[in-house]
Order: C-alpha cells, then structure tokens, then sequence
C-alpha cells in the first residue's frame, strides 16, 4: 500500500533551492508543461511553456523535444519537435479541433549531466525519499547522470456551444516514457476526492510521487506500491502539480553513474 | 444486427455466468433467446471514441475506403466509408476471437479470417480454425477446424498469382501460466509454426522442413518472387529456435537467417517485407518473457536489403515496455522501402531505413496491426479499436463510431430500476457506464475495468475497480466522481479481484484476494474473514446466495471450491482440481441451487448444479 505523509512546502522549497544553487543540478529537475490557460475552445490555440517546479521559468525544450504530442477527441498530433514563433521565445501555441479534455505532452531526450555529490544527495533525500545513508555518504565528488523527463497536461476545450464532450482521453495512457496515469479524469474531480493514479518510469526503479496544488503551503509525498499505483487526495480548487522521481543506479553503464527519470502532470480542478 | 453476436456479447460481458437458476430453462428455449438480444454498445466510448482491442486489418487494393477490422474478441467488420460506418460480419461464427485476416490480391472479394487472437494475454481467446468469404464478407465458410482449433492464427498469406495457394501462421493459445487461455482445449497442444493449403483453404499441411514446432509469430511472401518466404517463429517464452527463417521454395524447406540476427535465446519475432523493394525485410524481435509475462522488452530491430542473407541493427528503442510478448507488429510503407513503422507500447516511424525515429503513437497504445489503404493512408489496430492517419503518423484519427469490439471483463452490472443503465469494465478501456438508449458509454473509470457493483437499494451508488489489490472506488453520485474504499485489504490477487455486496445489507460486502475480506460498513474499513483459500493462487469468484447472505462460495484461480455457510467467517473446501483448474473459473453465482460457470470449450457453460448442501465431493467431469 502507498504510504502518505505530508511535507511543508516550505522544506520543499528549501529543498528545491538547494538543488537550484548546486548549480548543475537544474539539469535533472523535473520539467512542468503548463497552458497559459486550462481551459480553451475549439478552433483555438493553447500557449504551452515549461517551468521547473519551483515556479521557475524554463527555455522551451525545442530541440531536446524526442516527442510532443497532443490528443483530444479521438484526435492526436504527433510532433519530433515544434519551436516558438519567436527566436528566443518560451512558448509555442498548439491547435485544438475538438471538444473534451485534451492531454499534451512530451518526452525530452535522454541527456548526461555531471552533478556534484552535495546536489545529487540532496535531490535523492529530497525527491526520492532515499536516506543518507553510507552508500549516499560515499558518492564520488562528482556523479554522471542520464537525466529522462517527461511532462503531460490536461486541458477542457469547450465546444462552440460551451459543451465540453465526456473525456476517457484524461485517463488514457499516452504512451510517453515516463507517465502519471490518471484513472479518474482529474478536471472533472471535485475537491476532496481521491485521484487514483500509476506512475511509470520505464525501467527506472521504483518512484515516488510529490502532489500539491499549486496555491498550497503543503505537499504531499507519496511512495507508489510496486506497481506504480498510489492515490492522491485532492482536497482543494486549483491548479495541481504531481511530480514523480526514481532514481537507480548504474554500476555497468559505460556512460552514466545513475539515471534520474522524471515525469509531472498538471491539471486544474475546477469544483 | 444480427442477434447472435449480441448473445455472444453478452456471454463476453459475463451475464451467462450469472444468470443463476433462469439459465438452464432459457438455454432449452433454444433459438428462441437470440432473438431477445440487441446490441448496447459501447461503440464507441465517448469522448476519446474508443471501441475494443483490434488485432488484424486488411484494406482493398482498390478502393481507399474499404476496410476489414477484425476484433480480437469482436469478429470481422467491414466499411465502405473510410471507417464512418462499421457492418458487423462474423455474426454467426462460433468464436469472435480473431488473430488474422487476408485478401486473396487477385480478387479482393476472396477473404480469409484466422480465428484466435495470436497475442498470448490471457484474454487473448484461443482460436476455431479458419473462415474464409468469396464474396466480401457476406457469407463464410468454416475451413481447417481440425488443423487448428485450440491455437491462434498470426498471419494469413495468400499467393498473390495462385490464389488457391495459402499459407497459415500458428501460434499457441496465451496465457500466464503457459497455455491458461487454451481452457483446456484438446486442440491446444496440437502443430505450430506454418501451414500450407494448396486448394483455397479447405486442407492443410504442416511444413516442418527446416522449422521447429514452434509457434509462428509472423509470415511473409516475397510478392515479386513468391516462393520466397519468411517466418517469425517467435515461442514468447523463449527459445533458441526463436528466429527468422526463409523458403525459397513455396515453403517445401525452410533455413534459419543468421548473419548479424541476435543469437541466443529470443521472444516474439515479427517482420515484414518492402513490397517496393522485396530483398529487403525488416525485423522486431523481443525479449523472452518470464513465466509470469514480465521482461519481454524490445531486443531490437534488424534490417536486411539482400533477402535475409545479412542483416544490420536498427535499433527502434525500447517501445514494447515489458510486455513485447503481447504488442509486436512491423510494416512497410508500400511504395517507399525506407519509411517503416513498428509497433508495440508506442508506434515508431522510419523515414530512413532506421537510420532514426519518430515517435507517431495513435490516440491510443498498444499496437497489434498495420495496414496501409489504397489511397496510401496508414491504419492501425490498437487496444483502442481502429485509428488512421494521412501523413505517415503526424496527424491520427479515430474511425470507431459503430465499432463494437470492446472485450468486456467479468462484473457487468445493472441499475436496479432503469433498464438502459448498465455499467461493465473493459479491457484496456476502463469502466463505461451506459446511461441511455444508443451504442455511446462514457468511461466513469479508467485503467482495466474489472468488477462492477450497481447498489440495488441505491442506484446512485456505484463500484468499480482496477487492476490489483485494493484498487477499489466507490461513487456515491451515480459515476460522477468515485472515492477509494478499499483500506485494509491487502494480499494475493487475480487480475481483476471480485467484490459482491450483501443484497439484504449494502454495507456488508466482500472482496476476494487469497482470503475473503468484509467490511461492514460500506466499505470504509476491511477486515480478513477468512484464512488463504488457496493453493498459492488467489479468488477468481465470489457469490452469496440471495437467500441467505450467509451461504458464501469462493472459487480459486487453482481449482478450488471454498464454501461457508456462517457468512464467510469459516470456510469448507468442497472441491478442488476442478476441471481446467486456473483460468477456466470464472463465476458462479447461487440461487436456490449453486452454479459454477467454467469458460471451456466453445462457451461458458453451467458444469453443475446443487442446492449447497450437501456438496459432491467430486465434480462430475464438463458435458463436453
């Protein structure tokens, strides 16, 4: 069974800045993919732009993009890249062209980073509840990481009437390398309901999952059972963000010392 | 619509199982039932227009919107609008379950359909045999019963200059353990590998020179020089003679390709020939999958540009998850070699001979089929039903409207005074609920439907469940929003663990892992009734005789039968080794007498029928 357990934002924050000064360590955050706006009408656009979560502006992933995607309305959109409008822009817009909850997505392509055992410390105790323990003590000054992150989002795209079609995309798998499934369309949740999710990281170990509405001082911290699943009480309106961590590492990789997989989900509950 | 798909679909949702005592006196009514049934969908579900798993696809030649859909437990469709529209054909066959389908390439009106779904779940239904239509679906015949009935049809060839010359990929039926979805069918352990008919289909011959007997995952025909051949023999539990092999006479021989292939032990092979350039074949080969169907991940994918002789490494990345075994497919673009599309979890294209990648994933994962239209247009078949693309991937669209393919678990259930309300869990597609006259459903509830519980003194409430232990929801709104109501229960589970609730007290229910577990107060808290019922499995079904809530019956995905007359706290094994043991239990349900349904030969059948005590000791042996 999932084991729940409630965490100050403020650690959380101090935790993230931590990992923000460690400098390198950025690199292997987690990424949030977030709409200017949850919700949208058909025939529209939305303006996608990814944040780090600690609420910090990111450059658009562009070239790094393996896959973006966007599905709605037994509809999908596949895309090996798409790049802002603007030279140096942050934001790309995307098309919607039909009713229902949209999912949106990509996975970033794999990347190696080199990272300061103080950061990469940190961020394990922090982001996957492992303990400093003597292996963590004893990490070399300086660990090479295969970073994997993958973000999705959900957004209601009314119709021109304002209807909005019943969705099963919201609880569908979309395919990404790194996933938070959702059982239970979110968007449609009311406020003190249970989400029901897995969580998936190809290969990467067991994960554990942080929840929080983004207008909260608290976090929550979740550890999934061995099959990924895990609940969330969602017990407030709002924008929330779930991020999900593991970590392994790599003892015969020629390439890397260990690999840190990432996915997040954002979505708006609206009850 | 015909009405003897309807009876089969409702025999897939797992209504005959639960008929209780009104069965037996409805099945001597004979053909009078089917007329009784019509079809409730879903087809599609709404929003996302999902219908069921589809495993094969074939297009016209000649006319780019016409479509043959075979569902892997939902028979042959037909469209002629570009998938607008869907004609259920296969209505009278004695299975749905489909693993192939074939156009004869000299007259496209001459149509073979392979019968059992060759992806090895344990819902993946074993297979009948072979139907073939000369007259574009409207009527079949039943070939090669005999030859094939109890194993799965991968891959259907016809000779695309002697339309009597037809080939046959086998495979074993699936199942963890091995063989669990064969339901003990006598045919089950019969030949594998590939099959050669020289007259159209009524009679075939097993081809062994050079091929093990092992299951074949996939066949190819070299359409410039058709006696060249090449086979996937793909035993999904590994094996060394795991491979691609080659005939360059009709199939008579038959040697296994080698040079830069992996060596060792492989999973599921599957390949495919560039119709524009014929020397070259592409290849996606797993890896073997324990016996519990974890590790088959992607090995990899290999090329080869001078008819199998050399093959180079194009690796696809991993794209199968852990479950290659059951998600393989591979196809080439028909007017360009370098462009190739593999499938597993997600889609992957080639524009470059593999040189690189993009990710195309359909509006659902999954991938068993690809086909490609005669207007040039990409289809595939998913565990989402039908979707197709007009620029190699980039863009998808669903063609599900009218589709009605969903494979149902056990657990539909009725709203106690509205008879258009129903709700079911489907494979893959979460639990629909139906709320009104039509074939839409919407999803209340996502990940693998299991089980479901319409409460029948109050119709808002409702349960659904996924896949594990405990993953158990209640809504109290009628399916608008769902809360967990599954704390404390842990252990073993099926699949798809079974929960009943007490008719004469809706706050007693049960839930079955390798105990019994009750709560008495909705759901809120739980507690262990009973001991381990089992012989290291878990229970596959629960029921509680309306009578008397106390008579409780366990059946175990091992074979036994667990009895309790004190409502659960104490058990009586009655039986064990029933017949099939494992898979084949798959419900029962009491009435004035108790009912087991075991899913055997050709149907789910009622093996025997008592008053609950006294109990037979043994259990007489299925009637057929």
């Amino acid at each position: 069974m999932p084991i729940s357990f409630r965490m100050p934002l403020r650690l959380l924050v101090c935790m993230l800045a931590g990992l923000c000064a460690a400098g390198a360590l950025r690199a292997q955050e987690a990424e949030l993919l977030l709409p200017d706006c949850f919700t949208a009408s058909v025939g529209g656009s939305l303006e996608l732009r990814v944040e780090s979560p600690a609420g910090l502006a990111a450059p658009w992933p562009g070239e790094r993009l393996e896959w973006l995607f966007w599905r709605v309305g037994g509809l999908q959109e596949n895309r090996d890249t798409l790049l802002p409008r603007a030279p140096g822009g942050q934001t790309v817009a995307v098309p919607l062209a039909a009713s229902g909850v949209a999912m949106l997505g990509y996975d970033a392509r794999p990347r190696i980073v080199a990272v300061r055992a103080d950061g990469l410390r940190a961020f394990l105790a922090g982001r996957t509840g492992e303990r400093a323990d003597a292996a963590l003590r004893a990490l070399d000054p300086q660990s090479l990481v295969r970073v994997r992150s993958s973000a999705k989002t959900l957004v209601r795209v009314f119709g021109a009437a304002g209807e909005l079609m019943p969705s099963s995309v919201a609880t569908s798998k979309s395919g990404q390398a790194g996933e938070i499934r959702t059982w239970i369309d979110p968007t449609a949740l009311r406020a003190g309901s249970d989400l029901p999710v897995e969580v998936h990281l190809s290969g990467a170990g067991r994960a554990t999952l942080l929840a929080w509405p983004a207008s909260r001082a608290l976090a929550a911290l979740v550890r999934p059972g061995p099959d990924g699943a895990a609940r969330v009480r969602i017990d407030a309106k709002g924008v929330w963000i779930l991020e999900a961590h593991a970590a392994r590492r790599l003892p015969a990789d020629p390439d890397a010392d260990w690999e840190i997989a990432s996915a997040t989900l954002t979505f708006e509950v609206v009850r | 619509m015909n009405p003897f798909r309807s009876a089969l679909f409702a025999a897939t949702l797992g209504l005959a199982p639960l008929l209780s005592t009104g069965l037996a006196a409805q099945q001597q009514a004979g053909p009078q039932i089917h007329a009784r049934w019509s079809e409730l969908g879903p087809a599609p579900i709404s929003g996302a227009l999902y219908a069921g798993r589809v495993s094969a696809l074939a297009c016209s030649p000649t006319d780019p919107d016409r479509y043959f859909a075979a569902g892997a437990d939902g028979g042959v469709w037909r469209t002629t609008d570009g998938g607008q529209t869907w004609q259920p054909l296969t209505d009278a066959m004695p299975t749905t379950a489909m693993g192939a389908l074939a156009l004869d390439p000299s007259d496209e009106n001459v149509i073979y359909a392979g019968t059992g779904e060759a992806n090895f779940a344990n819902h993946s239904r074993y297979g009948l045999g072979i139907f073939k239509s000369v007259d574009g679906g409207d009527s079949w015949r039943h070939l090669g019963a005999a030859t094939f009935a109890g194993r799965c049809i991968a891959r259907l060839v016809v000779h695309p200059s002697d339309p009597q010359r037809v080939f046959a990929a086998v495979t074993r039926a699936g199942g963890f353990p091995e063989l669990a979805a064969a339901k003990g069918h006598p045919g089950a352990t019969g030949a594998l590998g590939v099959f050669r008919s020289l007259d159209g289909g009524a009679s075939w011959t097993h081809l062994q020179n050079g091929l093990p007997n092992l299951s074949a995952t996939d066949l190819a025909i070299d359409p410039a020089s058709p006696n060249v051949l090449y086979a996937g023999i793909g035993r999904i539990f590994g094996s060394a003679q795991n491979g691609v092999y080659k005939s360059t006479d009709g199939g008579a021989s038959w040697a296994k390709l080698g040079l830069g292939l992996p060596t060792g032990t492989l999973g599921r092979v599957n390949l495919a020939v560039a119709p524009s350039q014929t020397a070259r074949i592409y290849a996606l080969i797993v890896e073997p999958s324990d016996p519990a169907g974890g590790g088959a991940s992607t090995r990899g994918a290999w090329r080869s540009d001078n008819g199998g002789s050399s093959w180079t490494a194009i690796d696809p990345g991993s794209m199968q998850q852990s479950y290659g075994w059951y998600l393989s497919v591979v196809s080439v673009q028909p007017t360009d070699s370098s462009t190739a599309i593999f499938g597993g979890f997600s889609l992957r294209r080639t524009t470059n001979s593999g040189g690189s990648y993009s990710t195309i994933t359909p509006p659902h994962v999954d991938l068993h089929a690809i086909a490609w239209d005669a207007g040039g247009r990409l289809l595939v078949g998913d565990d989402g039903g039908v979707h197709r693309s007009a620029n190699l991937g980039s863009s998808w669209t669903s063609l599900n409207a009218g589709l009605g393919t969903v494979q149902f678990y056990a657990g539909l259930s009725t709203h106690p005074t509205d008879d258009e309300r129903v709700l079911g869990g489907a494979q893959d597609n979460g639990s629909n609920m139906r709320t009104s006259a039509g074939l839409g459903w919407n999803q209340v509830y996502g990940g693998d439907g299991g089980w479901t519980q319409w409460n029948q003194a109050d119709a808002s409430q409702v349960w659904v469940e996924y896949q594990g232990t405990a993953n158990l929801y209640r809504s109290t709104n009628g399916g608008g929003s769902f809360n967990f109501r599954g704390n404390g229960i842990s252990g073993r589970n099926c699949f798809l663990p079974p929960f009943l609730i007490d008719p004469t007290n809706a706050n007693r229910m049960l839930y079955g892992t390798e105990r019994v577990w009750r709560t008495l107060d909705g759901g809120a808290n739980w507690s262990a009734l009973s001991p381990d019922l089992t012989a290291g499995g878990a229970i596959r079904a629960l029921a509680m005789a309306p009578s008397n809530p106390n008579v409780v019956y366990a059946a175990t995905n091992d074979g036994r039968i667990q009895a309790s007359t004190n409502g659960g706290s104490g058990f009586t094994l009655v039986a064990s080794g029933v017949p099939g043991n494992l898979a084949p239990l798959s419900g029962c349900r009491i009435g004035r007498s108790v009912r087991l349904a075991i899913a055997g030969l050709r149907s789910i059948r009622t093996v025997f029928a008592r008053r609950p005590a006294p109990w037979p000791k043994s259990l007489p042996a299925p009637s057929e």
